[in-house]
């Protein structure tokens, strides 16, 4: 009998463990953000470390963003056309590329960037610096660290990655042009003139909303799990790794559950 | 004050992580205006017992009054006016990487926001001339030696004109003549700048050049506490075994003069 509850245990105790652990970062999370938002209230007082971080998100991710958009917009008229081309409704592209990119790709393929380049640069500056005492030398120096490092990389996120959604948005589908025009025979005119028929305003806002969200998912992640990282190098990876796992999973588990909710 | 001339006071503190029993049941009164060395072993506590007395941690049980106020546990404009009367050199500098020599050092003075731009460089050359390094302004972290960016993180904390300074092992890893001069630096800042001084170290050497009081902590728990003289004399066998390396050192240097 006693041989059976160990055995029990071995498994029941390691899981228990470990969905406390899931439930005290979900809480630890949220109550960053709280404080994150409410820091918020001084970003007049601290825009010197506000703007470098807008920039580093926006501007300096420009050409991969630019490169990623173009691509996409390629392929997604490459592969759409094909199909078209079959009913004779290649001047379609134009409504399909943009409501595409508009709606999911724009956002999604923005966030999956933004995760690889700043949320993981984020979560190895934070950890390396918790593991270096850093973070402790500032509460000494009463400095809050969610002001001076939370704040303005979630401002940052949340600003500066529905700009990006915009910019990429508009660069897919002048790629989507391009291709319509070089392999389909789909005039300029025709193609944009389809984009403004279907796409709407509606369609362009909701990818917004749905990126600033990702924004706020992306960043408090991401600091959250550098925050908490203690002993050494191998922890600043590790915590790298996991940052850009769970930004991932949260962002593609977000995207659905919202898209079927707007669907309804 | 009424505070009996005690800056810090620890009562019955106990610490765990997880299952760890790391201070059990720590006494210790620190004298304002006093250098306190707190010696002891790899993995006595003696960092833990550190950050708890500027609040870095908060205790599982005890409690903690610095000159007589109580430290809260959560953080809270107290814990942060509490905080102010603290400085602390980290053991590992944590200088921030990303800002100049300078800017480190009036870090804590910009975010305060209270001194103007001409004030806090006056300062910062101030300390940086007091800690043997004028000049070194622009120079990034990363280009400073170990014990350059120990004397950076000292000129960083008396920027904040604090009245407590604790140091987390500031002899570590230095060479024997730096650490003789972060010696000299630490005694200086007692006897002319009047301020409490808490060191963490295992160094005796240092402890002895620099205390008025030595405390012991062996397994979570201060087991003898005195000046440098009756700690050598202490017939507690942990201490005895502690400091006998010392002492031989010493008694052959005693012979051959």
């Amino acid at each position: 009998m006693k041989k059976k509850t160990k055995k029990v245990d071995r498994f029941f105790v390691p899981l228990g463990q470990k969905l406390l652990d899931f439930f005290q970062s979900v809480g630890e999370m949220l109550l960053l953000l709280v404080e994150a938002v409410v820091w918020c209230k001084v970003v007049f007082r601290n825009l010197d470390k506000v703007l470098p971080q807008m920039g580093k998100i926006g501007a300096d991710s420009l050409p991969i963003a630019s490169l990623t958009a173009i691509f996409v917009g390629f392929v997604l008229a490459l592969q759409t056309g094909v199909a078209l081309q079959q009913f004779g409704q290649e001047e379609d592209l134009g409504a399909i590329v943009s409501i595409g990119m508009a709606r999911e790709l724009g956002p999604v393929l923005t966030a999956i960037l933004v995760i690889g380049r700043i949320g993981a640069a984020i979560t190895a500056e934070i950890a390396t610096m918790s593991v270096s005492e850093e973070i402790d030398a500032l509460k000494t120096l009463s400095i809050n660290p969610v002001r001076y490092l939370v704040m303005p990389r979630f401002l940052a996120c949340v600003t500066m990655l529905p700009i990006l959604v915009i910019y990429v948005d508009f660069i897919g589908t002048l790629g989507g042009a391009a291709v319509a025009k070089a392999y389909f025979k789909v005039p300029f005119l025709a193609y944009f003139d389809n984009v403004t028929e279907y796409l709407t305003f509606e369609d362009m806002a909701k990818g917004l909303v749905k990126s600033a969200v990702f924004g706020v998912i992306i960043s408090i992640v991401s600091c959250h799990k550098g925050l908490t990282t203690t002993g050494g190098p191998g922890e600043v990876g590790l915590a790298t790794t996991n940052s850009v796992v769970l930004s991932f999973v949260s962002v593609y588990v977000f995207n659905y559950f919202v898209t079927r909710l707007w669907l309804e | 004050m009424g505070t009996n001339g005690i800056a810090i006071d620890v009562r019955q503190l106990h610490k765990w992580f997880r299952n760890n029993h790391v201070l059990r049941g720590v006494d210790l009164k620190i004298p304002a205006g006093t250098a306190t060395a707190i010696v002891g072993g790899s993995g006595a506590g003696k960092s833990v017992l550190l950050k708890h007395m500027v609040g870095l941690l908060s205790p599982d049980s005890g409690s903690i009054y610095i000159f007589n106020q109580e430290m809260p546990s959560k953080y809270s404009r107290r814990l942060e006016e509490i905080r102010r009367r603290f400085a602390m050199v980290f053991q590992g500098s944590a200088l921030l990487n990303s800002l100049n020599v300078g800017e480190n050092v009036g870090l804590g003075l910009v975010e305060q926001g209270r001194l103007s731009r001409e004030e806090i460089d006056q300062v910062v050359r101030e300390k940086l001339a007091l800690v043997g390094l004028k000049g070194k302004e622009s120079e990034l972290p990363g280009e400073l030696s170990g014990g350059m960016r120990k004397r950076v993180a000292i000129a960083r904390a008396l920027a904040m004109d604090p009245e407590i300074i604790l140091f987390d092992e500031p002899t570590t890893g230095l060479d024997p003549i730096m650490a003789q001069n972060i010696d000299s630096l630490i005694a200086d800042l007692r006897d002319r700048l009047r301020k409490t001084v808490v060191i963490v170290t295992h160094d005796m050497d240092s402890a002895f050049e620099i205390a008025d009081l030595i405390c012991m902590i062996y397994e979570g728990k201060i087991v003898e506490q005195g000046s440098p003289e009756a700690f050598c004399r202490s017939t507690n066998p942990i201490v005895e075994q502690f400091i006998s390396r010392f002492k031989r050192h010493n008694g052959e240097r005693g012979q051959g003069d």
